[in-house]
């Protein structure tokens, strides 16, 4: 998309055409996976012609078709893997019904030998993708709501008062608009009632009371940070956030699956997560590095996890734009694991992209992005080291060259040596992986997908030839037009023209793949 | 969006490669500022909520996370994609338009409106939690319309010369009130095998019904800002009064429980402040003269005064309802010029008042002015000076 601003970095349309219409007319040939050479991708490659550049390369590009999802946070658990990974299994229980071996140890040796038996084992016990490795944070709590007194001892200098009704949210919203409440008495109750409402729908109405009385308070008193700091601390412990995991780097672990969820734990950690973004202006750095990790923790819960992503993403809104510095420095500390890493910054919202960037680049390379050229040199011996490092490890593999992903992400190269240097350590890292996208070792191909896929990513992003693509596509258009009057007519039409056109759509369908297919060879 | 990102994303469709379109859609929505086609918006409405897709899939969570995209990024929000209306420009419009999600499987082919929608919800179906999260995005939607484009969107499903208004408040209504009958699901005409008909209703628990409950009032409120008004009084026998009568003689209808759920779920609208109103100067019969903009309390507070009560006890519950609301808002609408004394007697004497009617049903209201005279007495005792 951005490609078009480029066109003049690599003026040789010529060649890249000649792997668009290699790319679009793979459909039938043989799947290769290996990555073309850079020398006949980049300009040096320009003197030869386009038949001596057919004839010689033997590479197919099948598999980067679709090279524009790269970053989509499903992007390897697309079909074409969920296909080999039913293959793998379905090979593997072949393995057992046949009996051959007498032992799971001896099966377990066998097949450790040729794919890696964690992987393996995983699959043969659950072949879906995200229920291998689990990751609980939160739980269905048993810590009791903060009664009346622990609440006055906490936020009332006056100590006599009793207050123990079920006021309603709007009514305290209007008394507290008015100022008729003094905001000691004002803050014991809503937090009190905060407490109360976190698993129903009121609590936000609640959470904005709280807002309400921080912004009068801030101006007024000293101990707001500890106040903030108990409220804080109480609704983790609501819901159930595991204190002691709290000490050490998040890291996904293996368990057993738990028992069923509750329903309105769901509800909990979203308010809490809402109750943070209130309290997080409010806070110390101590608390707001807490609110971070805990944040981080509830994204990566399997329980929880998913229905907090919107929540998640608006949360983080907030220290990235009020104390970039701060998150950036300390990001690294959240997590060493990669596929945390990813998670992360998969969620993040639109409009922290730019900051996505620099999160992901101080995360792959482990130091802060300075400027242009370090930038690019740390990238470069990142890249080395990873793969020198790698031994085997496909699963941080591929999650580090996610978030290499990640940190290049619309990065449009000053020269075209830095973009070949780039290009050519990817296909070094490709190299040292044995085996094909076909492999039985789904880690395995899984990251070749991937390094493929940034590949192309990479090189479309710097050469002329995304226009060329999707100039070739538009050729396509006369034929939607037609389509599109008779559509309007079929819907216009009566009930029983709902027969026809379903039918005259299958042949349009039919009639235009050849079409498009034609489009391609010319 | 050109049509080469559409060939890709209609490509997978076809390929039965869902995931991978929405994929691309999260992608598009996460690293560029390019307007979503409202084909591909209403493709996600319809994902969200069509019974041939399942629950909790990861369909759902990508339509869920990209409308939610969708809505953030408010400035260029398409509101035609919300619109029930199929006369979209080029670009909104599919390449492959006979695929079965942009034709009959698609919401906005049905033959239904919006109001129907919200119909369906209220008689409590089976699949009202898929529904519920459509319509959480949907009512912000309808509130950045209300907000930013003067409601726009609000004026086409409320059709000409507003002919669907009483429908709409009928509608509105029946979320507070229990289900009279089951509904068909908006999608039964064009489904290949009617769905199974399940005699289980959706959850009648506490939680649907305060969603519901709190969705009827928003929208009801989002209708009233779309209503025009006067400058600064609510002119008689324009739409806005006869909205206003309208809720009144629903309003009365309801039972106690209902009656508080309907109030509380008001939140601090503008409708709070307006229909508190109305319902107060009718219950006392005198000239019906209502402000919707900021005002001077003390002044309409002296013209209110609770002196006496209406003299059917309905009408009484209703009064205290009222008041309760009307307090309420006064005080957030209210200038610097408030009368915290007058305020503060008023409270008491209708405490007292309803204190000697021994009415039945009127707990909650009760308590809740009991709350508030118990704050004030507070702070009065404690220290005044902390009152800014």
């Amino acid at each position: 998309m951005n490609a078009s601003n480029n066109i003049s970095k690599f003026p040789d349309l010529d060649n890249s055409s000649k792997l668009i219409d290699h790319i679009l007319d793979s459909d039938d040939s043989e799947e290769l996976d290996e990555l073309p050479d850079i020398s006949s991708l980049v300009p040096s490659a320009r003197a030869q012609s386009r038949k001596q550049y057919l004839k010689n390369d033997s590479s197919n590009s099948s598999t980067y078709r679709w090279n524009i999802d790269l970053l989509s946070s499903t992007a390897t658990i697309d079909d074409s893997v969920a296909k080999r990974r039913k293959l793998a299994v379905q090979n593997l229980l072949q393995y057992d019904s046949t009996q051959t071996f007498q032992t799971g140890d001896e099966i377990d040796e066998l097949i450790g030998k040729s794919v890696g038996s964690n992987v393996l084992n995983v699959l043969r016990s659950n072949p879906i993708y995200d229920d291998d490795l689990r990751y609980e944070y939160c739980s269905n709590s048993k810590a009791r709501v903060p009664d009346w007194n622990t609440l006055k001892a906490e936020c009332l200098k006056d100590n006599d008062l009793e207050f123990n009704e079920g006021i309603i949210p709007t009514t305290f919203g209007d008394l507290l608009s008015a100022k008729l409440v003094p905001l000691d008495i004002a803050l014991s109750i809503c937090s009190l009632q905060f407490f109360r409402s976190l698993g129903d729908t009121t609590c936000s109405e609640w959470i904005a009371n709280l807002e309400k009385i921080f912004y009068s308070y801030k101006s007024s008193s000293n101990n707001l940070n500890q106040i903030v700091r108990f409220i804080f601390e109480t609704t983790a412990d609501m819901i159930g956030i595991d204190l002691a995991k709290r000490q050490v780097p998040i890291q996904l672990e293996r368990t057993s699956a738990s028992e069923n969820l509750k329903s309105n734990l769901k509800i909990k950690v979203i308010n809490f997560l809402k109750c943070c973004g209130t309290l997080y202006r409010f806070s110390d750095d101590t608390v707001r590095f807490e609110m971070i990790q805990d944040a981080c923790r509830i994204l990566i819960d399997n329980q929880v996890g998913s229905f907090c992503k919107w929540q998640f993403s608006q949360f983080m809104e907030l220290p990235i734009s009020l104390n970039p510095d701060f998150l950036i420095s300390n990001i690294h500390k959240v997590s060493e694991s990669p596929r945390v890493w990813v998670t992360i910054l998969s969620s993040l919202s639109r409009s922290c992209q730019k900051f996505r960037k620099k999160i992901a680049f101080t995360l792959f390379v482990g130091k802060q992005s300075k400027n242009d050229d370090s930038d690019f040199s740390s990238l470069c011996q990142r890249l080395d080291e990873i793969s020198a490092s790698c031994n085997n490890d496909y699963t941080t593999l591929l999650y580090q060259i996610r978030t290499f992903g990640y940190a290049v992400d619309e990065k449009h190269f000053k020269t075209n040596e830095r973009l070949e240097c780039l290009l050519e350590k990817l296909r070094k890292i490709d190299l040292t992986i044995s085996g094909s996208t076909d492999h039985l070792l789904l880690s395995r191909c899984e990251v070749k997908d991937c390094i493929h896929r940034l590949f192309m990513v990479l090189y479309y992003l710097n050469t002329n030839s995304a226009p060329e693509l999707e100039r070739i596509i538009e050729s396509d258009l006369p034929n939607n037009n037609k389509q599109k009057d008779r559509y309007f007519k079929d819907k216009t039409s009566n009930l029983s023209m709902k027969e026809n056109k379903s039918f005259s759509a299958k042949k349009v369908k039919k009639g235009k793949k050849k079409n498009k297919r034609q489009a391609y060879k010319r | 969006m050109n049509s080469a990102l559409k060939a890709i994303i209609e490509l997978c469709i076809e390929e039965d490669l869902l995931p991978k379109s929405l994929d691309v859609l999260e992608y598009l929505l996460s690293t560029t500022s390019i307007p979503i086609p409202a084909c591909y918006i209403r493709m996600c409405i319809t994902l969200l909520v069509h019974p041939e897709y399942p629950t909790s899939s990861n369909i759902q969570e990508s339509c869920n996370w990209i409308l939610q995209q969708v809505v953030e990024n408010r400035s260029k929000i398409n509101f035609d994609a919300w619109s029930f209306e199929n006369d979209l420009s080029d670009n909104d419009m599919p390449k492959e338009n006979y695929l079965k999600i942009f034709s009959n499987q698609c919401l906005f082919t049905q033959d239904v409106d919006y109001w129907d929608l919200i119909a369906y919800m209220s008689s409590r179906p089976p699949d009202l939690e898929r529904w519920m999260s459509l319509m959480d995005i949907w009512l912000r939607i309808l509130e950045i319309d209300a907000e930013e484009n003067g409601s726009a969107l609000m004026k086409k499903y409320m059709g000409e010369d507003l002919c669907e208004l009483q429908d709409a408040i009928r509608i509105c209504f029946s979320c507070f009130t229990l289900p009279q009958q089951t509904m068909e699901s908006p999608f039964a005409t064009s489904m290949s095998k009617a769905p199974a008909k399940t005699e289980s209703r959706g959850s009648n628990s506490f939680e649907g019904t305060s969603r519901l409950a709190n969705l009827g009032a928003k929208l009801l409120c989002l209708i009233w800002a779309m209503l025009p008004k006067g400058r600064f009084f609510v002119v008689h026998l324009t739409d806005a009064f006869h909205f206003l009568s309208k809720l009144d003689e629903r309003f009365s209808k309801l039972n106690a429980k209902q009656q508080d759920l309907f109030f509380g779920n008001l939140g601090a609208s503008n409708l709070r402040y307006c229909l508190s109103q109305y319902i107060l100067m009718k219950g006392i019969g005198i000239g019906i003269n209502i402000r919707h903009t900021r005002c001077e309390f003390t002044k309409q507070l002296t013209q209110l005064l609770p002196t006496s009560l209406p003299k059917n006890k309905i009408r009484q519950k209703l009064h205290l309802r009222a008041w309760v609301s009307f307090l309420g808002s006064a005080l957030r609408e209210s200038d610097r010029n408030f009368d915290k004394e007058l305020f503060y007697t008023t409270l008491k004497q209708l405490y007292t008042m309803y204190q000697q009617t021994e009415l039945v049903g009127i707990d909650r209201p009760m308590a809740i002015l009991k709350d508030m005279l118990v704050l004030l007495d507070i702070s009065k005792k404690l220290s005044l000076d902390k009152i800014v």
